[in-house]
C-alpha cells in the first residue's frame, strides 16, 4: 500500500495528471451542480443529446480545420436552445426533442465523417474522451467555463430551486422561468462539450446524471443534495483518473463506473439508514 | 378598494372558449368563494387571473393595475391543486419550500436572510406544521404537504390569497381547521381570500362572497342571495339548492 501511495504521488508530478485532475475537478462539480436541476425537471437526457450533437459539430470543426472545443461550444449552445424550444411547444414533448436534435448531431458526425475522410480518426476519438491528454488552454478553458457555470448557479440558486420545484408557482412569483431555463440549457451546454475531453460524447451524459441520482438517495434537503453530488462527482474523476492510470484503463469508462459505485453506495447506504 | 376586478372575461385553448362572459369585484378584506362543477373552469379562472393561462379577451386588474403590468408579485400568495404525484422525489425540506414563498418581490439576484428564517418560522408556527421544518416534502401525506404549501403562500404576507382546493386531500376534521385558519387570517389580518372548492355548501358557512360559475357566470353575490336566487333555483332545483343551503350556520357571520 504504502508503494502504491509513492506511486500515486510520484504520478502527480506529471504535467498531463495535473491537468486531469484540475480540468476533471472542475468539469465534475459544474455538471454536477447542474445535473442536480435538470434530473429533477426530469431533462437529464439533455446532457446525452447535446453530446449527440457535439458530435456533429466537433466533425465540422475537423472538417474545416477549426478548433473542436472551441467552435463547438456555439453549435451546441445554439442546439441547447433549439431542443428548449421545441420542448417549450405543446406539440413536441421534451424527451422527443432531445431524440430528434441528438439524431440530427449523429447523422451530421456521420455524413461529415464520410466526407471529411482522413480525418475519422481524430472525431472517433472524442466519442470515448481521454482526460489524460488535455492540453493546457483546454485546462484553462475548462476552469473559465466551469467558474462561470458555478457563478450562474450561485446568482439564480433560489430562482432555480423554485423553478425545478414547481415551475408555474415560480412564475407567480414573479420569476423568469423562460430566462431561467435559458440559462441552465446554456450553462449544460457549456459544460456538455467541457465534458467530453473528460468522458467523451457517449457517456458525458453520465456526468451530469450519476452524481445528482446518488445524492438523491441520501440529502434530506436541496442543498445536501447539490454538496453530495459535488463531492460524488469529484470523487469519481478523481479515483477514476488514479485507477485509470495504475490499470490502464480508458480513462472516461473508469470513471463511469466508480460514479456507478457511488451510487451502488448511496442506495445501500440509503436503505440502511431509512433515508 | 378594490383588490381585484375581472370584466366580460374569456379563457380558451385553441381559440376553444371554456369560460366566458366573467365579471366581478373584490373589494379589500373579502373572502370569496369560487365555487362550481368539475369542469367548470374555476382552477382555469384562477391561472388566468395569475397570467398563467392567456384570456381571449376581457380584462384584469391586480390592485388597480392590469395584470400585463402588475409586477408586485409579493402581495399575492398562491396554494396550486396538487395531486399525489407532484413533487415526488423532490428532495428539498420543508423549511427551504417554505421560504422560496419569500422570494416574490426581491431584486436581482435575490437572496434569503435572517429576517425571512424568522418569517419562515413564524408561519410554521401559524400552520402548525414547526415539527415538519425538517422532513423533505416528499415524505409527508397529502393534508401536510397543503398545510407546507399554505405556508408558503402565507410566509410572505400577501394581501390576495388563492388557494385551488385547499381541502381536497384533507379528512373532515383537518379541513374544518383549515377552513378555520383560512377565517382567521381573513378577519384577523384583514387579508383577501379567494378559495376554489366544489364543497358549496361549507364555504358558504365561511366565505362572505360566493362565485358560482359553470363555462361562464352563474352567480356572484352573498351566500344568503345565493339561497335565495330564484336563478339558483332554476340552475340546481330546489331540492339541490336545498341541501346546499340547509347548514346556513354561518360561522363568525359580519
Amino acid at each position: 500500500m504504502p508503494a502504491l501511495f509513492s506511486e500515486l504521488f510520484a504520478s502527480l508530478g506529471f504535467a498531463f495528471m495535473q491537468r486531469a485532475f484540475v480540468a476533471g475537478t472542475f468539469v465534475a462539480l459544474s455538471c454536477a451542480i447542474l445535473g442536480v436541476f435538470l434530473v429533477l425537471r426530469r431533462f437529464a437526457l439533455i446532457g446525452e443529446g447535446l453530446g449527440h450533437v457535439s458530435f456533429g459539430a466537433i466533425g465540422l470543426c475537423l472538417l474545416f480545420q477549426l478548433h473542436p472545443v472551441y467552435f463547438s461550444i456555439p453549435i451546441v449552445v445554439i442546439a441547447s436552445l433549439w431542443i428548449l424550444y421545441l420542448a417549450e411547444q405543446s406539440k413536441v414533448q421534451g424527451d422527443a426533442a432531445i431524440g430528434l436534435t441528438a439524431a440530427l448531431g449523429v447523422a451530421t458526425g456521420v455524413l461529415l465523417a464520410s466526407l471529411g475522410g482522413g480525418y475519422n480518426v481524430d472525431l472517433f476519438s472524442y466519442l470515448f474522451g481521454n482526460i489524460l491528454v488535455i492540453s493546457p488552454t483546454e485546462v484553462r478553458l475548462s476552469i473559465l467555463l466551469s467558474l462561470v457555470v458555478v457563478a450562474v448557479v450561485v446568482l439564480l440558486y433560489h430562482d432555480l430551486f423554485v423553478t425545478a420545484f414547481e415551475e408555474e408557482y415560480a412564475r407567480v412569483q414573479g420569476t423568469p422561468t423562460r430566462w431561467i431555463n435559458v440559462a441552465l440549457v446554456v450553462c449544460t451546454a457549456l459544460t456538455v462539450v467541457l465534458g467530453i475531453r473528460v468522458v467523451g460524447i457517449m457517456l458525458v451524459s453520465s456526468l451530469l446524471i450519476f452524481p445528482a441520482i446518488s445524492a438523491l438517495q441520501i440529502a434530506r434537503s436541496f442543498r445536501g443534495v447539490l454538496i453530495y453530488a459535488g463531492f460524488f462527482a469529484v470523487f469519481s474523476v478523481w479515483l477514476g483518473i488514479v485507477a485509470s492510470y495504475f490499470w490502464d484503463l480508458p480513462t472516461g469508462a473508469t470513471i463511469v463506473f466508480v460514479n456507478f459505485g457511488c451510487f451502488l453506495a448511496a442506495s445501500a447506504a440509503a436503505r440502511l439508514f431509512g433515508r | 378598494m378594490k383588490i381585484l376586478a375581472v370584466e366580460d372575461l374569456a379563457v380558451g385553448y385553441g381559440g376553444v372558449e371554456v369560460l366566458s362572459g366573467i365579471s366581478f369585484t373584490l373589494p379589500a378584506g373579502d373572502f370569496l368563494g369560487l365555487v362550481g362543477p368539475n369542469g367548470s373552469g374555476k382552477t382555469t379562472l384562477v391561472r388566468a387571473v395569475l397570467g398563467l393561462e392567456p384570456s381571449l379577451r376581457g380584462t384584469i386588474e391586480l390592485f388597480g393595475r392590469p395584470r400585463e403590468e402588475f409586477r408586485q408579485w409579493q402581495r399575492i400568495g398562491y396554494v396550486p391543486q396538487i395531486s399525489g404525484s407532484n413533487h415526488r422525489g423532490f428532495p428539498a425540506s420543508v423549511r427551504e419550500i417554505v421560504a422560496s414563498g419569500r422570494l416574490a418581490g426581491k431584486p436581482f439576484p435575490r437572496r434569503l436572510g435572517r429576517e425571512d428564517g424568522l418569517a419562515v418560522d413564524r408561519v410554521l408556527d401559524l400552520v402548525q406544521i414547526t415539527p415538519l421544518a425538517g422532513r423533505k416534502i416528499d415524505s409527508l401525506s397529502g393534508g401536510q404537504r397543503q398545510r407546507v404549501f399554505l405556508a408558503r403562500a402565507l410566509v410572505a404576507d400577501p394581501e390576495l390569497l388563492f388557494l385551488d382546493e385547499p381541502t381536497a386531500a384533507l379528512d373532515p376534521s383537518a379541513r374544518e381547521s383549515l377552513y378555520e385558519l383560512l377565517l382567521a387570517i381573513n378577519r384577523e389580518r384583514q387579508r383577501t381570500i379567494v378559495m376554489v372548492t366544489h364543497d358549496s355548501g361549507t364555504i358558504g358557512r365561511y366565505a362572505s362572497t360566493l362565485l358560482y360559475i359553470d363555462r361562464r357566470l352563474i352567480f356572484f353575490g352573498s351566500f344568503e342571495d345565493f339561497c335565495g336566487s330564484a336563478a339558483m333555483t332554476g340552475y340546481f332545483g330546489g331540492h339541490a339548492q336545498h341541501l346546499i343551503c340547509h347548514r346556513h350556520d354561518r360561522v363568525g357571520k359580519r
